[in-house]
């Protein structure tokens, strides 16, 4: 929640420092070309952009990978030191810090945060000024006084911080629930309104019993928990398999939630390969592509299916490591899990019939490639092995990474250009211990900067590592920018 | 951070040592950009909520003003909503220390890192707290008199959540809680008053609440209403008798429901009335009611009777918050 824009610009300073404010409302232009100068110097100085920084003014002889500081005015790279030098040589005041592209005003002698200037950044590479000037973002504290004094205001007590009543075996509800109510994107959806619940009539709505969840986490502030019963009651009406006193997969009543969301809003369309205009298709549904190769013709037949979430095989990773394939000390990784998810797999004689060869069967090749990725990705890493005679439960650790690039398992792994588009940010991992069939799940999830672990109604705080060596089973994983999210 | 710049384009022949140089370089400016990146983003931080302390002083200061302003021409003193009165402060020109307030809009003066000292809450207008006020890293607030904003940092203490208070415990064994909380503050206090030490007025313990079922009028502890619902809907029979707390697995009369009220002993009197207000048309068999047995124990008092009367005649299954964890 705290990542819903909580910053307002009521509390906002026109201008980073006095020098900027006098620099952009200089009379003639000479604010706009500031402006520009700054784009270019922040897209100039992106990660994976080579060349803007190779060697000028003897800069690699003496701390070749420290911060370097580019001159707004004439491109010039600088260290620390000569920086001074320069300004004082040409008056020029404005540089960007080149790890984390933060400006420097030299007459401050600080760096310094300007909002309107930080607003430039989301602009993608290629676009000018003029196009970041179309008002993405409302720019005027007008509207915001407007928006603040129709709207409730949240009260500024550990928003959103709260735990989730174990109803008696439903902590497999309280980690998915969680789970969204960290969500950004649904949080903006349904405290937007974005689903009527005075106006559905659905009985026993699923997504009415969700907004509720979300409106009292949101709007008052009680520290205790929340009992989710609605959303209960509303799961087992909706499903003979949810139903009843028994401990359920977190796994499948995501995917029922999902589905069950989808269904309530507006406008949706139940059929899933047509694509669907909703919310919530958009935000959830990805599109898999499953590519079969004949190896005898070469004809290839691909179909596409919606995604919720992507199973990945634990298995394969475990048992390479079992027999030393990828080094005896090396701990399956997630990136691990997700290269054999979608790498070629051979299909047996008998299983696929080739329309090339005239219908016969034929030896194939399988593979999967992610072709549209949903804004919330949601990844189950199978920890649960079912053979003919047992099912067991394999336990340790896999490593995840905080944020993760999808490119290389789309359906187009060389697509050059900004890369930033398929960067995902973890955003909450869910735990189960305990045996196959029974056991207790719990949830970290990001708030803001920190991690909280949601054990049902014992909140606390965790470090960031603590969450890394978790023995996660559902990873939930967040689209960096929405902004330049692929509209595929 | 590996981003090795021309440095490799000189010629073969290196001196001796070179490797050893550069080794030890590229070592030293990772070290550099590592620390580098924590500071930058504490500056920034730091810096953007002073900032925004700095702006929300002025702005305060020009609401002020504007109120002030209203007062003296004679208009109504009530505050305004914000919104309302945005009108009036774009002639209103007012500095503080770190910032200067103009036609509505706030520039900031000097550094702020230098000119304003505390951070303030931009939407309530209180001071911050800085330190959690309990367990780890605590300290005491600056000015124990003052309001500080709600949002303070998140308490990190054995056995309570972030917030401070302790984690729910079930009532049916207090023992259990009592034991961690002595165990959690050794030093401290003599073991039969061992929260007496905290500053604040956090309860000592929590009880999970009681929940009414969403299907039925009757109330329950909330680790227990998953329980009573998958009953209450009917929806498992097999495991009925299993999940059945021993108090219900009593003789199950069906509907005559005056036989519930004995157990609620300790509110004799306020029955009557809760019936009148009550009277929920549900009835349902699937709870049967406790074992009539208790009712023979206490006796019946001209209360019970008259209950008993008024559930007889009306079609009274009450409301049984008061036992409610069953």
């Amino acid at each position: 929640m705290a990542s819903v824009a909580c910053v307002s610009l009521l509390s906002e300073a026109e201008f980073g420092c006095e020098h900027i404010a006098t620099q952009i409302t200089q009379e003639g232009g000479a604010g706009d070309q500031f402006k520009t100068s700054f784009i270019k110097t922040h897209n100039a100085l992106a990660p994976h952009t080579k060349g803007a920084l190779t060697a000028q003014n003897g800069v690699h002889t003496t701390g070749f990978l420290k911060p370097k500081y580019m001159c707004l005015g004439c491109s010039e790279v600088f260290t620390n030191g000569d920086r001074k030098t320069h300004a004082e040589k040409t008056g020029h005041r404005f540089y960007m810090e080149s790890r984390s592209r933060t400006l420097f005003c030299q007459t401050c002698g600080d760096f310094v945060y300007d909002c309107g200037l930080e607003r430039l950044r989301s602009s993608t590479p290629e676009s000018t000024l003029e196009l970041a000037q179309k008002r993405r973002f409302s720019d005027s504290s007008t509207d915001e006084l407007y928006v603040r004094s129709n709207a409730n205001k949240r009260t500024c007590a550990k928003q959103g911080v709260r735990g989730l009543f174990n109803l008696g075996q439903t902590c497999y509800l309280n980690v998915i629930l969680q789970t969204l109510l960290h969500d950004p994107i649904l949080n903006t959806y349904f405290l937007g309104n974005g689903h009527q619940s005075h106006e559905c009539s659905a009985p026993d709505c699923v997504g009415c019993a969700v907004a509720e969840a979300f409106a009292d986490f949101n709007s008052s502030d009680k520290a205790e928990g929340f009992a989710a019963l609605n959303l209960l009651l509303a799961s087992w009406r909706a499903s003979p398999t949810l139903a009843g006193y028994q401990q359920q997969d977190a796994h499948e009543y995501y995917q029922f939630l999902v589905d069950k969301l989808h269904s309530s809003t507006d406008g949706h369309n139940e059929n899933h390969a047509k694509g669907c205009p909703c919310f919530f298709h958009k935000t959830f549904y990805g599109k898999l592509r499953s590519s079969v190769t004949c190896d005898k013709c070469g004809n290839v037949t691909r179909t596409e299916d919606p995604m919720v979430d992507l199973s990945l095989d634990v298995q394969v990773q475990a048992k390479k490591r079992a027999m030393g394939g990828v080094g005896p000390s090396a701990t399956p990784t997630l990136s691990g899990c997700l290269e054999s998810f979608t790498s070629p797999e051979k299909l047996n004689a008998g299983v696929y019939n080739c329309s090339g060869c005239g219908g016969s069967a034929q030896k194939a090749t399988k593979q999967l490639r992610i072709k549209k990725l949903p804004a919330i990705l949601c990844m189950q890493l199978k920890r649960y092995e079912h053979t003919f005679s047992v099912s067991e439960k394999l336990e340790g650790r896999i490593d995840f990474p905080l944020s993760i690039n999808m490119l290389p398992y789309t359906t187009n792994p060389h697509t050059r250009g900004d890369k930033s588009r398929y960067v995902y940010d973890l955003s909450s991992a869910v735990v189960h211990k305990g045996k196959l069939d029974a056991g207790h799940y719990y949830v970290y999830c990001r708030q803001g900067e920190e991690w909280i672990l949601f054990n049902d109604d014992q909140v606390t705080s965790v470090p960031e590592s603590e969450v890394l060596s978790a023995d996660a089973y559902l990873l939930f994983y967040n689209l960096r920018s929405l902004a330049a999210a692929p509209s595929q | 951070m590996g981003e090795s710049n021309g440095t490799e384009q000189q010629e073969s022949s290196f001196p001796s040592g070179t490797i050893a140089k550069l080794t030890c370089d590229i070592l030293n400016n990772t070290f550099y950009n590592i620390i580098h990146d924590i500071v930058s983003k504490v500056h920034r931080d730091e810096k953007m909520a002073r900032m925004r302390s700095a702006v929300t002083i002025a702005r305060q200061k020009a609401e002020d003003e504007a109120a002030r302003r209203r007062e003296e021409t004679g208009a109504k003193p009530t505050a305004l909503k914000p919104g309302e009165d945005f009108e009036e402060l774009k002639d209103i020109h007012v500095e503080t220390d770190g910032a200067v307030f103009d036609e509505g809009k706030v520039f900031l003066k000097g550094n702020p890192l230098q000119t304003t000292k505390e951070i303030i809450c931009p939407d309530c207008r209180l001071p911050r707290l800085l330190y959690p006020v309990t367990g780890v890293g605590a300290r005491p607030p600056p000015d124990p008199y003052r309001e500080y904003c709600q949002k303070q940092p998140m308490i990190s203490k054995p056995g309570h959540d972030v917030h401070g208070n302790p984690f729910a415990t079930d009532k049916l064994n207090p023992k259990k809680k009592k034991q961690t909380n002595t165990s959690n503050t050794p030093a401290s206090s003599p073991p039969t008053t061992p929260d007496s030490s905290f500053k604040q007025a956090a309860p000592e313990k929590v009880s999970f609440p009681t929940v009414k079922c969403p299907n039925c009028p009757r109330y329950f502890v909330v680790t227990r209403v998953a329980q009573h619902l998958d009953r209450c809907l009917g929806l498992s029979g097999r495991q009925v008798n299993r999940n059945k707390t021993p108090m219900e697995n009593g003789t199950s009369t069906p509907s005559s429901a005056p036989a519930k009220r004995p157990l609620d002993e300790d509110t004799p009197s306020t029955l009557p009335k809760k019936k009148k207000l009550g009277a929920p048309k549900k009835l349902s068999g699937k709870k049967p009611p406790p074992a009539p047995s208790s009712k023979l124990k206490n006796g019946v008092t001209p209360d019970m009777a008259a209950a008993a009367d008024a559930a007889a005649a009306g079609d009274g299954d009450i409301k049984s918050e008061t036992n409610g964890d069953n």
